[in-house]
């Protein structure tokens, strides 16, 4: 037994279904929805509920019978869906949405980001979702197991959530599902959001108290939470940075003064009179291998360039860590390309030298 | 190209097209429109007649009276406004070109 309305469609009086009226009603508030900007929207909604009324009435006649889940579904699919009414946009996100799905899983690379629209705690069964086009409600439920197993799947989340970056542009979300970053695709995703947020408005208004509402107190929530966390962790690695930075630096420049004062002979160490080593130089160490005056200089600048510029770049290192600085390939490279070119020099060096020992 | 999109861009100006058309014959409800359109295989989805009804309304090339039905609802008969019937003369000159084009380029006409 169901319980009955009476409902009035375009001026006729109907008996309906309980549940054959919440599935009519939605349905033309979902039409509503697509139309709302339209001018025409009442119209386009009385147009369509006068041919509902024709519909029931040539199906049901005259008789007491009443409209059920069944009638409306039929109704509905007569009528056509609100995307397929609406045409144009919708049919452009669907079809171009599959086209480009297809498309870009080869094209467009795929980043991995915690997800902010689908979150529940942070983001990153959404964001692992979207990468492997798995639903993000398996992947939770495979993290809930896990916390059984020693809590692992616990661990884990909070590594995952503290390394995945979240997706902040658009241009992120869109790489996070792996489609082309274009002009068009950021289109449809703000579009997408704005009807998101239409619908969220309306739901709202109409206080239907829907899941979403439900998802986004709980989100915001560990939302706050979750940014704490990472804030904390990103000061945390931001101080270990620095003190690594320092302890770098600190070494490399200690490791260069050797190499110079090697090289020259001149001794820092009258600095530091409490210090005492012994003190020789480079250049003598060599006579024992090569007698030629240039070979020597060869030699030393090739010792110089292998480990000196090992030694700058350490220091670079550790300066960049402590002020934040941006890495520079064509540093880089020249810097590789004067190590190459030292060791040259040294094996270069040796080998006429040795050669001449040998020849001696 | 993106096939679906194409096809219901082609469709939605041909829909506008046959629906003036039908009507500067005679005026008609919406629910005749439709069955007219089914029948040809155009109409698929009836719906989508009601936004392309109103929207032509809106452009000032159609019009409508209301008309009290027995034992129904209230039904809308739309006619061609002189607007429309220019219009519609447009559209059949287009018609016939693009036909033409169209049957040249891709070597269905006879010439």
């Amino acid at each position: 037994m169901k319980k009955t309305m009476t409902v009035n469609i375009s001026g006729v009086v109907f008996h309906i279904d309980e549940d054959a009226y919440e599935k009519l009603n939605r349905y033309l508030e979902k039409i509503r929805e697509y139309f709302k900007s339209d001018e025409g929207c009442d119209e386009i909604i009385s147009g369509i509920e006068s041919r509902l009324a024709e519909m029931f009435q040539e199906k049901k006649g005259s008789s007491q019978q009443v409209i059920s889940l069944a009638d409306v579904q039929e109704a509905i699919s007569q009528l056509g869906e609100p995307s397929q009414i609406s045409g144009e946009e919708k049919e452009d996100l669907d079809s171009s949405e599959a086209e480009v799905s297809e498309d870009d899983d080869e094209s467009a690379p795929k980043r991995l980001f915690r997800d902010p629209d689908n979150k529940y705690i942070g983001g990153v069964c959404g964001g692992l979702g979207a990468y492997f086009q798995i639903d993000p409600t398996w992947i939770r439920v495979i993290f809930l197991l896990t916390i059984f197993a020693y809590s692992f799947g616990l661990i884990l989340y909070i590594i995952l959530w503290i390394v995945i970056p979240k997706a902040r542009s658009t241009a992120d979300r869109l790489s996070m599902r792996g489609e082309k970053i274009n002009l068009s695709n950021i289109e449809k995703s703000i579009k997408e959001d704005l009807r998101d947020i239409k619908k969220n408005l309306s739901d709202l208004s109409k206080e239907k108290g829907s899941k979403k509402k439900i998802k986004t107190k709980d989100g915001e929530f560990f939302d706050d939470l979750g940014d704490g966390f990472s804030r904390f962790f990103e000061v945390l690695f931001r101080i270990v940075s620095i003190f690594a930075g320092i302890i770098f630096t600190i070494v490399g420049v200690s490791l260069l003064a050797a190499l110079i004062s090697l090289a020259t002979g001149f001794s820092w160490l009258v600095f530091f009179p409490a210090i005492h080593l012994p003190v020789f130089t480079l250049p003598e160490m060599l006579e024992y291998w090569l007698s030629s005056y240039w070979l020597i200089n060869l030699a030393m600048a090739g010792l110089m360039l292998t480990i000196g510029i090992p030694v700058l770049l350490l220091v670079v290192f550790g300066l960049s860590l402590m002020f934040k600085l941006k890495g520079n390939r064509q540093l880089a490279m020249i810097s590789l390309l004067l190590w190459i070119i030292g060791i040259g020099l040294l094996v270069f060096a040796f080998l006429s030298g040795m050669s001449y020992h040998m020849m001696v | 190209m993106n096939l679906e999109n194409t096809k219901a861009q082609m469709r939605k100006g041909i829909l506008e097209y046959c629906i003036l058309s039908m009507l500067s014959d005679k005026e008609a409800y919406a629910s005749e429109l439709i069955r007219a359109l089914k029948e040809a295989k155009l109409l698929v989805v009836e719906g989508t007649i009601y936004p392309l009804l109103t929207r032509l309304k809106n452009e000032g090339l159609l019009t409508y009276r209301w008309e009290e039905s027995t034992g129904g609802p209230p039904r809308k008969y739309y006619l061609v406004t002189p607007l429309g019937s220019k219009f519609l003369t447009e559209l059949d000159n287009t018609w016939n070109d693009l036909v033409g084009s169209v049957n040249k380029l891709t070597g269905k006409g006879q010439g």
